[in-house]
């Protein structure tokens, strides 16, 4: 993972890269600003995010006093929800119905999480929620401890990824498997999903999700994806709060924690996020039902249009080839192959190497595609060496966060669009 | 500008850890972490031991790798590994005519390569937690992690005064320690046992990248300002204590990673005083001159 092969660089590099990572989360946002962009999204949420930008970084400038009751307390009367990303923020904005909680993210737009550094102000942020929600999967690195600290103090920790149906494994452990079990419709695999979700109670709601986001749209059910489930029975334990500080590490092997990139899955578990919201902040649990049902509605027509975009694209160029691991979700459910990534498996030390990416080219060459796809918050070195090579165009995708309200994925929903945007117009 | 740490000083500087328990622990971590190490950072600095300092600092996480892979407490795996790097020293040292630098350096290469190897190999393997040894977690402060810290600040205080006069006369005349019947390499084993000890038990709270810079900033700013070594050991270790608490505040107040913001301070401090040491010097200079001509 991009965070983890950074992670390597830092030590290799020691002091002087930590900085330089840490700053270069967001430069190429720029290369994707200018792509084809699609309109009417939600604007509320850019004001929120604006608001959110202004109290953090602004407290240098000019108000002196209420520095501390800005930043950590929030003053409204409002229940505050505090999400570690920026698309987890946006999505439950949607389902607070855009003001019933304070909803704030720990990690800026355009910052990645895998590598964020929270500071001692989020710490007290996160300690303060009525609930805080996260990815889960690892995805935020160096919120882990924080996490398992503010959890074991009490506050409700909602693992998005802990909820998503059928939890893939990165597609490069399953790459050719993947292909093979193309087509074979073993409709509803979802009732393993269903067990998985009967550990943490909520098998109402997503009954009620799969009727909406799998039977409208064919092609969802291509599951190389069994040993997925065995697995997720390991840790069915680790419902919510349930983080047990040290054997963690080897419970979510090779599971993908990119859960966002399938809009399908998140619509099927806003219910359970809801449900959650609602219960640990006392907010109107009816009026965030109904939010949530109008943003599931929402992002089911995203994952529609989505689809539509991707058939423009002739089968056989169905093929991705990204820097790290993180298109799973989306080549799972919009039928894509992913040949393979630079960064291979997920450790954190995983470097690429010459022979692999040698390998890799050739494979690029074979599938004929004419672009591989690098992610707007990771170094594009390697990826740029690989296109080089294979003779295809370099396509940067923002995969790992949202970006400033003007940058055209400053919302979820944008951002999947101006994804599917730029890889559908990429290969057809 | 913010100046909210001079107006209201309360709200600043003392308010935020009244109310908030986090920033106790936190707080509690930062100063045991920075006494601890600008205290051996003392003799790192009297002995041009920086750059040992830094490779093991750097040099534990092979051991923490290997810790994770065999699943036993990742401080001992450090631990282990940093007695490695000392022993491995000490080898090339005895068997070769090259400097401790070149020395040093080969370890520090091989054991980062090690690391990155024992990781690769581990396809697969969750290993995110090294970023909370790179970084430190001082936004999740244990009360385990607090009673290590608290072990190793003694051990570190009780060796450096029983060890104070053997480290004192190796450091500075090591022919001199072996006829006053001192055995320096005893002494010299006993720093670095010391300096290992300080590294593993504050590397969870600022991270072993950070912690290196409370190892030679505060010890160093002090000796701009000290002379005699108890005394450079006192200073070192206020020094590296008003760093952790200032860099906590920034982190709380400003949103700043929070380990970064404390090694930052430090480094800051150190220049502080490099500043005011130079123009020191120059008035007293100047208050020379004219009595000279």
């Amino acid at each position: 993972m991009r965070g983890r092969y950074r992670t390597t660089m830092a030590m290799i590099g020691a002091m002087g890269l930590v900085a330089a990572s840490c700053g270069s989360d967001d430069d190429t946002a720029d290369d994707t600003a200018d792509a084809p962009e699609v309109t009417d999204a939600p604007v509320v949420d850019d004001d929120d995010h604006d608001d959110d930008g202004d109290d953090d970084h602004d407290d240098d400038g000019d108000d002196h006093e209420d520095d501390e009751d800005q930043d950590h307390e929030h003053d409204e009367d409002l229940p505050l929800v505090v999400a570690t990303t920026s698309i987890w923020a946006d999505v439950t904005e949607h389902v607070v119905c855009h003001g019933l909680a304070d909803v704030r993210a720990v990690v800026p737009t355009g910052v990645d999480a895998h590598f964020y550094e929270p500071s001692l102000q989020d710490r007290g942020l996160m300690g303060d929620a009525a609930i805080v929600i996260a990815n889960g999967l690892f995805l935020e690195e160096g919120l882990i401890s924080t996490l398992e600290t503010i959890a074991a103090e009490g506050v409700p920790v909602f693992e998005v990824a802990d909820h998503i149906a059928e939890p893939i494994e990165f597609a490069g452990d399953h790459g050719h498997d993947h292909d093979d079990d193309h087509g074979h419709d073993d409709d509803h695999g979802h009732d393993d999903g269903h067990s998985h979700d009967d550990d943490h109670g909520h098998d109402d709601d997503h009954g009620h999700d799969d009727g909406h986001s799998h039977d409208d749209h064919g092609h969802d059910d291509d599951h190389g994806h069994d040993d997925g489930h065995s697995h997720d029975d390991d840790h069915g334990h680790d419902d919510d709060h349930g983080h047990d500080g040290d054997d963690h590490g080897h419970h979510h092997d090779g599971d993908d924690p990119h859960v966002w990139l399938d809009p399908a899955r998140v619509a099927a578990v806003l219910p359970v996020l809801g449900d959650a919201i609602a219960a640990a902040t006392g907010i109107d649990a009816d009026a965030v039902a109904e939010c949530v049902a109008d943003y599931q509605a929402e992002l089911l027509d995203v994952d529609a249009e989505m689809t539509e975009m991707f058939a423009s694209i002739d089968d056989d160029l169905r093929r991705l080839v990204s820097t790290h691991e993180s298109l799973g979700y989306l080549a799972d459910r919009y039928g894509f192959e992913i040949i393979g990534t630079v960064l291979e498996g997920t450790s954190s030390m995983a470097e690429t190497n010459p022979a692999a990416l040698e390998e890799l080219a050739n494979d690029v060459i074979a599938a004929g595609v004419p672009a591989v796809f690098a992610e707007a918050e990771t170094s594009q070195a390697d990826i740029e060496a690989l296109a080089g090579r294979a003779g295809v165009e370099v396509v940067v995708l923002p995969t790992e966060a949202l970006g400033d309200p003007d940058s055209g994925y400053g919302t979820y929903v944008e951002f999947l669009r101006h994804n599917a945007q730029l890889i559908s117009d990429a290969l057809s | 500008m913010a100046v909210t740490f001079i107006t209201d000083p309360w709200a600043w500087w003392v308010e935020p850890f009244v109310v908030n328990p986090f920033m106790r622990n936190a707080l509690w971590a930062g100063l045991l972490a920075a006494v601890t190490t600008s205290i051996v950072g003392a003799w790192v600095v009297l002995r041009g031991l920086a750059f040992l300092g830094d490779a093991l600092a750097h040099g534990v996480l092979p051991g923490i790798a290997l810790a994770f892979v065999i699943g036993v407490d990742t401080s001992i795996g450090a631990f282990v590994a940093a007695l490695v790097m000392v022993g491995g020293v000490g080898l090339i040292r005895n068997h070769s005519p090259l400097p401790d630098d070149t020395s040093i350096g080969i370890l520090f290469v091989g054991f980062l390569a090690l690391a990155v190897v024992i990781m690769s190999s581990q396809i697969g393997a969750y290993t995110g937690d090294l970023n909370r040894f790179l970084f430190g977690s001082i936004t999740s402060v244990t009360t385990a992690g607090l009673r290590r810290q608290l072990i190793a600040a003694a051990v570190v205080l009780t060796g450096v005064v029983v060890f104070y006069r053997a480290f004192l006369v190796m450091t500075f005349d090591e022919v001199q320690a072996r006829m006053l019947g001192f055995r320096p390499k005893l002494a010299n084993v006993g720093l670095l046992v010391l300096l290992a000890v300080a590294i593993v038990a504050s590397f969870e709270t600022v991270g072993s990248l950070l912690v290196f810079a409370f190892l030679v900033a505060p010890p160093a700013a002090a000796s701009l300002i000290v002379r005699r070594v108890p005394w450079l050991m006192i200073t070192g270790a206020l020094l590296g204590a008003v760093s952790a608490v200032v860099g906590i505040l920034l982190s709380f107040h400003h949103r700043m990673a929070a380990g970064a913001a404390m090694a930052l301070t430090s480094v800051v401090i150190f220049f502080v005083v490099l500043a005011g040491s130079v123009a020191v010097r120059a008035l007293a200079d100047r208050r020379r001159d004219p009595a000279t001509t």
